[in-house]
């Protein structure tokens, strides 16, 4: 007899961290397209300053996660998800594509001089706190983290 | 789609290119449209108005550095931004490039020094 075994919708984080689900905090969705940019960038400034966070780190995490779904719409998958909680004083996006996008150590460097691309995922890291990126045969999850000041945290 | 309005005013040799609201991905193709449509009618100098700009991202300021190399490149030619807000065009500053772009703090700052 054979047993199947589902595979994982999405690659296994390699340092393990809660998922949201786990710690019963509140996971605000949604699916776009390129088309929903615009969308994103409202969902995720009405989700950030639910959770507390400033004007001015708003503003940046609006950016932030704009580069990243970008760049999962545009070199990752034509759909993609991103997800938004609160947990530990900190703010998390996660973005979920189905492609393969991101090269190695990319955005690590500061743009050359004359740079007139590339600086999404640069800029993106200049910003958050944390960025982690795994990418795995079934896509690429980026998960953005900003911390919340000390009254939420 | 990003809500992007765009209209252009004359200053003698100068054009001023005004934009109010969203320059992401997908609206700075209108964006190239329009600035392509001026420089061949009007010539190649060019004041930015990003006083009504909502936001940008890093390929909408990826292409106006493009024009702006391609444009200050020959003596005839000139690109300016006028009006750029932190809140707004924060790219500009977390990249560095306001520190490397020509920037004034309104149209009139502009037009009064080019």
């Amino acid at each position: 007899m054979v047993t199947l075994r589902m595979a994982p919708p999405y690659p296994t984080m390699r340092h393990r961290q809660p998922m949201p689900e786990e710690t019963g905090d509140q996971v605000d969705e949604m699916h776009f397209t390129v088309d929903h940019l615009p969308g994103v960038r409202r969902f995720v400034a009405a989700h950030a300053r639910k959770c507390g966070l400033d004007e001015d780190s708003v503003g940046d995490l609006v950016i932030a996660v704009n580069e990243i779904a970008t760049n999962g719409v545009r070199h990752g998958s034509p759909k993609a998800e991103l997800r938004m909680w609160a947990s530990n004083g900190r703010v998390y996006a996660e973005v979920r594509d189905e492609g393969h996008w991101v090269p190695s150590d990319a955005g690590e460097t500061p743009p050359s001089t004359d740079a007139e691309g590339g600086m999404g995922l640069w800029v993106t890291r200049q910003i958050c706190s944390a960025v982690h990126i795994i990418a795995g045969e079934r896509g690429t999850i980026v998960r953005l983290e900003m911390p919340l000041p000390p009254r939420y945290a | 789609m990003a809500a992007l309005e765009l209209s252009s005013t004359r200053h003698g040799d100068r054009t001023v290119v005004a934009v109010k609201g969203e320059l992401d991905i997908i609206s700075r193709t209108q964006f190239t449209a329009h600035l392509d449509r001026v420089i061949r009618e009007h010539g190649r100098k060019i004041i930015l108005d990003l006083s009504g700009l909502s936001f940008i991202d890093t390929s909408a300021l990826s292409t106006v550095v493009s024009y702006w190399k391609r444009l200050s490149s020959t003596e005839d030619g000139m690109l300016v931004l006028a009006g750029a807000q932190y809140s707004s065009a924060r790219v500009l500053w977390i990249t560095g490039l306001a520190q490397r772009l020509p920037m004034y703090d309104d149209v009139d700052a502009a037009l009064a020094a080019t």
